[in-house]
């Protein structure tokens, strides 16, 4: 039964695309799930619809499109039950401070960039904090700039997405818009 | 124009100054110019200069105190008009630096609060993606991808430092490897006590002596020769065997103290 008290049937082939995204661990692809389900992508597309609109009707698990595919979590209608089962907020929360945050959010916005350019702007310097980023994975070198001492590049990766929740990096607004979508906030918080 | 006054007692003798804007002492000149209450240019210190000199020769019996301490006053006067006439620049030059800083702080703010804002925002995204929770991988997460060199860099000198320390938890083990370099096994108590009990026999059934260079000439590795010294010590604390070098850096005679 959906939110709204009508039954809310699954079409046969959405069962397959719901049983891929039940096992998979990483974000899948409209792509793959269509050519391993045998469908075009459209007719996935439609399907991920009618998966997304079932799952929130009411229900433990969710679908959420994430760094370029799609994941089933759980519902966040859940959280704390599942938060306090087996340690697992432990195990899948990242611990970022204040300044890796700021220096995640230089690295989103500035992308391709530089250790000393993310310095220029926050104004401190970042080795470290870089080092924490690139061993979460949230961040990679993607190659060298060309010009004096051919400093490190650093990009954000496919694990930034999924740890943010967005389908891509042109999900974030625009800088110049920040303010009025975040408001005048004093900054990340400790 | 400048004036001086003379008193009839020679220490007492004083020297005023008389000009537009002021008349009085030259010490008091001196002071009002330091505190700025009459601008230094104003003062005609190369007029003042002459008439003391004037003033000194008429006057022969100034102390050399009077005219040292005049000195003293037209040097701070000359010091207030070079003051006045020349501004300190390095002051002027603090302040427009430090206003320059001010501004340079100013764009660095303005440049650095987007990027705060936006840091705000992957807090606020984090905290909303951390309600929901994924099924557990079972291998851990792997966080590399193509072209991500460091961490597979890391991984690789994990697995290699892995590889390491697993091969010589090994060759302690098992007891072997003298070779490629890794570390030789140190001799335990139980290979000492194994080592003690041979020497016991060997030394309680020849009837001839035993002698250190004939037991060392027995032995294969320096293994074997620290083990087997190391048994002799023990064996000779014990009071099982005793040890005796006729002379200096000759060879050491063994002989069971059982057979003795």
């Amino acid at each position: 039964m959906c939110r709204s008290g009508e039954p809310f049937f699954l079409e046969p082939s959405d069962a397959v695309v719901e049983a891929l995204l039940f096992i998979a661990v990483d974000p899948v692809s409209t792509r793959e799930l269509a050519e391993v389900a045998g469908l075009s992508v459209a007719s996935a597309e439609k399907t991920l619809e009618r998966l997304k609109r079932h799952y929130s009707g009411g229900h433990g698990l969710a679908l959420l499109s994430v760094a370029g595919g799609w994941q089933m979590t759980t519902s966040p209608s859940v959280e704390e039950a599942v938060a306090s089962f087996r340690e697992t907020a432990q195990s899948q929360r990242v611990r970022l401070s204040k300044a890796a945050l700021e220096s995640l959010a230089v690295v989103a916005y500035d992308q391709p960039v530089t250790r000393s350019e993310i310095e220029e702007i926050r104004g401190v310097r970042c080795d470290r904090v870089l080092d924490t980023l690139l061993r979460y994975g949230l961040i990679r070198i993607a190659g060298r700039k060309k010009g004096t001492g051919n400093p490190l590049l650093y990009r954000t990766t496919s694990r930034f997405l999924e740890i943010f929740g967005l389908d891509a990096i042109s999900s974030l607004p625009r800088l110049e818009d920040l303010e009025e979508v975040v408001g005048d906030d004093d900054g990340p918080g400790e | 124009m400048t004036r001086e006054t003379q008193p009839t007692a020679p220490e007492s003798l004083s020297f005023d100054v008389d000009f537009d804007g002021f008349s009085g002492p030259l010490d008091l000149l001196c002071l009002l110019v330091e505190s700025r209450e009459i601008e230094a240019a104003s003062v005609p210190l190369a007029e003042v200069i002459h008439r003391y000199a004037s003033f000194l020769l008429r006057s022969r019996e100034v102390p050399i105190s009077r005219a040292a301490e005049f000195l003293a006053l037209a040097a701070r006067l000359l010091l207030g008009k070079i003051r006045a006439l020349f501004p300190d620049r390095s002051c002027e030059e603090a302040v427009e630096n430090q206003e320059e800083a001010e501004e340079d702080l100013l764009v660095l703010l303005e440049r650095y609060r987007p990027y705060r804002r936006a840091a705000a925002l992957l807090a606020r995204l984090q905290k909303e993606r951390e309600r929901r929770f994924l099924r557990p991988s079972e291998e851990g997460p792997l966080f590399y991808d193509l072209g991500d060199l460091w961490s597979l860099s890391l991984l690789w000198w994990e697995r290699i430092a892995a590889c390491r320390n697993r091969r010589s938890e090994t060759v302690v083990d098992d007891g072997i490897g003298h070779d490629d370099g890794i570390p030789e096994v140190i001799p335990d108590e139980v290979q000492v006590e194994r080592r003690m009990a041979e020497l016991a026999l060997l030394v309680a059934d020849e009837v001839e002596e035993w002698t250190l260079s004939r037991l060392i000439r027995r032995e294969r590795g320096r293994i074997d020769l620290i083990v087997t010294l190391l048994a002799l010590l023990e064996m000779s604390r014990l009071g099982r065997i005793s040890l005796k070098q006729e002379e200096m850096l000759g060879d050491v005679q063994i002989r069971g103290t059982v057979l003795s």
